[in-house]
């Protein structure tokens, strides 16, 4: 399989600050990868240095085995970018906008263009600085998916998108999976990662930290147990590997690593009324990979 | 975040700094600034015609045979109204030197009043402060006053400097006449100030705001200007540029005329409070055309997506400099009539002086060609500007994105502004030949396009100082490049009035170019100049080619 993006050692450094440490990623031909973090963490400076818009401070990044720092031209030629943040030219329309960046492109699927302004609803005629934030946002969205590019980078490209438009670009995304297109997927929208994503990719402070299928994830992630009782839940506390342990009332909520029988036969001591065991959801993946310090940040700034 | 920058961040407020005047200083805070720049530039200019005047018309009787010479001259009451009362080098001065200041003055403070109302609206940010505690009514007044704190310092650094300039040995007038004169200046940018920003209030966008504000200057300057130079003095009385000549200003002050200056500042101010408060943000009195016929006949390479997205800004400045060139080549026979009267004048106006004693029309037209050539600086920092401009709001990105290249795309912008500039200086040439055919100046086509070539070679110089900054520090990119032509203008007025060391002199571009067609042109000094220019646009090139984009 063609590897579409190819990272090895790829930095970047502002001043004392490291924006993105020594990343070595490979995003698959036809794969959507989805790049999570929190801001700051690193998600834009590595598309805008996988763009050539910055220089990585070490390292390289390849697109299609073209190198992006030598030879940007050429790395654009197979790939369309949809930025977080529209900015457009106010004084041209809808239609100029997008005719100006096909041509600039230099191909784009006509047909598909005219079904994309329909799936987006929307109105080509009116002048950029008439439209809201989500309509110029259409305007990236439509842009890119109709160039049909080997790769599409997309950094929050559903922000400012109403829930009707994000289900249309969900869409638009997974049939150009379906083409053999690949996307690289920057995001907040949890759901939509989960939904559309075959890999996900953690940052946290310019650090990859997780990088795998969402199966392979929550295979080494904690397991969430749920349980009520009659009178107050048996104690847990002594237990290896239960952790997250929550008491309201007669009911007992916690996270478990490793083997489950010993928490089983803890909660059955207690009579349980209910039992309930669910793998986690990539929210509470990206919150176990996260949690600690933003949650205590957040203790003692409550404090 | 570092714990200095949170603590900064939630630094309590002040007690005695209320929330509701928050707009007003945090707009006098971005304006001030460049007030005080201007009033130093001002000042600058005022010193350097004083000590001319005190030095070429040191008697009265040289006085008042130069107002002789110049009274009557269509030419000289068309740009700087009448000169009246010219015993004393305050008259003089006022005459030499307010309706400069007004018209520069005037321009920066439209702009400026544009900028903050309609520009702001515009870029989405007026939202952010509308949504703290106050009121579209009550961010414009705050608006208003954070301008008029700005305009405050303005005056009181002007007035502070003007009165250091009577006290030089010749010049002989007093603090309280360098405070009406300073006045006079500051109502009429206040004024102007105003309309545009009443204009933002009318206008869907920043640009047409300033356009229509630009007339309604352009109307007043004509006004003021067929007051002066026809029978019909009456209209001085109609046109706010007409009352501030009537106030006098350092000869024979007249403070009966501010009150009517005050009122219709008073005036445009309510009303701009009113419509702020009338409309909802983001619409305008005079609404524009949210929908357009799709016209992409340019937007297919980035070369002429270049020529589009620039060719409004292009023509008008093409424009400007086309009529200026026409105004003033139609005066060249009664202007130089008047040179011929006195063998003095041409100290007044400077730098030709120690340049040139050819023919009188020449000297003329090299003054002309000078003031073009300033003009068409301005419009190479400009445009080197809007390059930045486009980097820094990320318009440019959508391009970069894309299978183009940074030097394609920074070479496309870069020729098509020396198309520009090259069609400027044959305009120039070319326009004042045709406006002087009918004088009988016997002045040859091609000497006016040699003449017009020459004069852009201060313009490539200023790109190419541009284009270097924007591409090793684009931040500094429109500091350098209008401080450049501050500074060299400044080093060249003061030139003409008081001796400077060569090193200072050399300083300043415009000492380095001959004034022609009053002189011929100095080619090989020419070609450093361009070598230079190019050097310096060639490292802006690489530069940028080599380094992260930066956003604002």
């Amino acid at each position: 399989m063609e590897i579409a993006v190819h990272t090895k050692g790829l930095s970047k450094h502002y001043g004392s600050l490291i924006a993105l440490a020594p990343l070595n990623l490979d995003v698959n031909q036809g794969e959507i990868l989805g790049y999570l973090g929190p801001n700051g963490a690193g998600k834009t400076t590595t598309i805008r240095v996988l763009l050539g818009l910055i220089k990585p401070t070490s390292g390289y990044a390849e697109i299609f085995g073209i190198n992006v720092q030598t030879d940007k031209v050429k790395a654009h030629q197979h790939l369309a970018y949809v930025p977080g943040e529209a900015t457009f030219w106010p004084s041209l329309t809808g239609a100029e906008t997008l005719h100006m960046l096909g041509k600039i492109h230099g191909k784009i699927d006509a047909q598909y263009q005219k079904k994309l302004i329909k799936l987006f609803k929307f109105d080509p005629s009116k002048k950029v600085r008439t439209y809201s934030k989500g309509n110029r946002q259409k305007i990236n969205i439509i842009a890119a998916f109709s160039t049909r590019a080997e790769l599409l980078i997309m950094d929050e490209p559903t922000s400012g998108l109403d829930p009707i438009m994000e289900l249309a670009f969900k869409e638009c995304a997974l049939e150009a999976k379906n083409n053999g297109q690949t996307i690289f997927l920057s995001s907040h929208v949890l759901e939509e990662v989960e939904a559309l994503c075959d890999r996900v990719a953690i940052l946290r402070v310019g650090k990859l930290v997780e990088l795998g299928t969402l199966a392979q994830m929550r295979h080494l992630s904690a397991v969430s147990v749920e349980a009520t009782f009659n009178a107050s839940p048996p104690h847990i506390g002594h237990l290896e590997g239960v952790s997250n342990i929550k008491v309201t009332g007669h009911q007992l909520n916690c996270q478990v690593r490793g083997p489950i029988e010993p928490l089983l036969k803890e909660i059955i001591t207690g009579h349980p009324k209910t039992l309930l065991s669910r793998e986690p959801s990539l929210e509470e993946l990206f919150l176990s990979l996260y949690g600690d310090e933003e949650i205590k940040n957040l203790a003692a700034d409550n404090d | 975040m570092t714990e200095a920058a949170i603590t900064l961040a939630t630094k309590p407020m002040k007690r005695f700094r209320s929330p509701q005047t928050v707009i007003g200083r945090f707009v006098a805070k971005r304006t001030y600034r460049s007030a005080t720049l201007w009033a130093l530039v001002f000042a600058g200019f005022m010193a350097s015609k004083a000590i001319s005047f005190v030095n070429a018309y040191p008697t009265e009787a040289a006085r008042s045979k130069i107002a002789a010479s110049f009274s009557n001259n269509v030419g000289v009451e068309v740009i700087l109204g009448p000169i009246r009362h010219a015993t004393t080098v305050g008259s003089l001065v006022s005459w030499n030197t307010l309706m400069v200041m007004i018209i520069i003055g005037s321009v920066w403070a439209l702009l400026l009043a544009t900028k903050v109302f309609r520009g702001e609206e515009n870029a989405g940010r007026a939202e952010l402060l509308l949504s703290g505690q106050t009121t579209a009514r009550r961010a414009a007044v705050n608006i208003l006053a954070g301008l008029s704190a700005s305009l405050i310092v303005f005056y009181i650094v002007s007035a502070l400097t003007f009165s250091l300039v009577g006290k030089a040995h010749g010049v002989g007038f007093d603090t309280k006449a360098a405070a009406f004169f300073a006045l006079a200046v500051i109502c009429g940018i206040y004024l102007f100030m105003m309309v545009g920003a009443l204009a933002s209030q009318l206008m869907p966008t920043r640009s047409r705001a300033a356009s229509v504000s630009v007339a309604v200057f352009g109307i007043c300057f004509i006004l003021r200007a067929v007051g002066d130079i026809t029978s019909a003095h009456w209209i001085l009385d109609i046109t706010p540029l007409g009352w501030i000549e009537k106030m006098q200003p350092l000869y024979s002050s007249q403070p009966i005329w501010l009150w009517p200056l005050v009122a219709l500042i008073v005036i445009l101010s309510c009303l701009t409070v009113y419509y702020a408060g009338r409309r909802d943000l983001g619409a305008s009195m005079f609404a524009d055309k949210d929908t357009a016929k799709a016209h992409t006949k340019l937007l297919n390479s980035v070369y002429t997506i270049a020529i589009r997205l620039t060719r409004a800004i292009n023509l008008t400045w093409l424009l400007a400099i086309g009529v200026s060139t026409v105004i003033y080549g139609s005066l060249t026979h009664s202007f130089s009539q008047a040179l011929g009267q006195s063998n003095k004048l041409e100290k007044i106006i400077s730098k030709v002086d120690h340049q040139t004693h050819l023919a009188t029309v020449l000297a003329f037209l090299g003054i002309i060609f000078f003031l073009q050539m300033i003009i068409m600086m301005c419009y190479a920092a400009s445009s080197a500007n809007a390059i930045r401009r486009d980097e820094a709001e990320g318009y440019v990105d959508n391009l970069l994105v894309r299978p183009v290249s940074r030097i394609q795309w920074l070479m496309g912008r870069i020729s098509l502004i020396l198309i520009v500039i090259m069609l400027a200086g044959f305009l120039v040439g070319g326009g004042t030949w045709l406006a002087t055919i009918g004088q009988h100046s016997s002045l040859s086509f091609y000497t006016l396009i040699k003449a017009g070539a020459n004069a852009i070679i201060p313009v490539l110089f200023i790109l190419g100082a541009g284009i270097f900054t924007f591409g090793i520090h684009p931040r500094l990119t429109s500091l350098l490049a209008y401080g450049l032509i501050a500074w060299s203008f400044l080093i060249d007025m003061i030139s003409s009035g008081i001796h400077l060391n060569h090193w200072i002199l050399d300083t300043s571009i415009l000492n380095h170019v001959v004034f022609a067609p009053a002189a011929a042109p100095d080619w090989s000094t020419n070609l450093i100049i361009i070598g230079i220019a190019l050097v310096l646009g060639a490292i802006g090139v690489i530069g940028f080619n080599k380094r992260d984009l930066a956003s604002e």
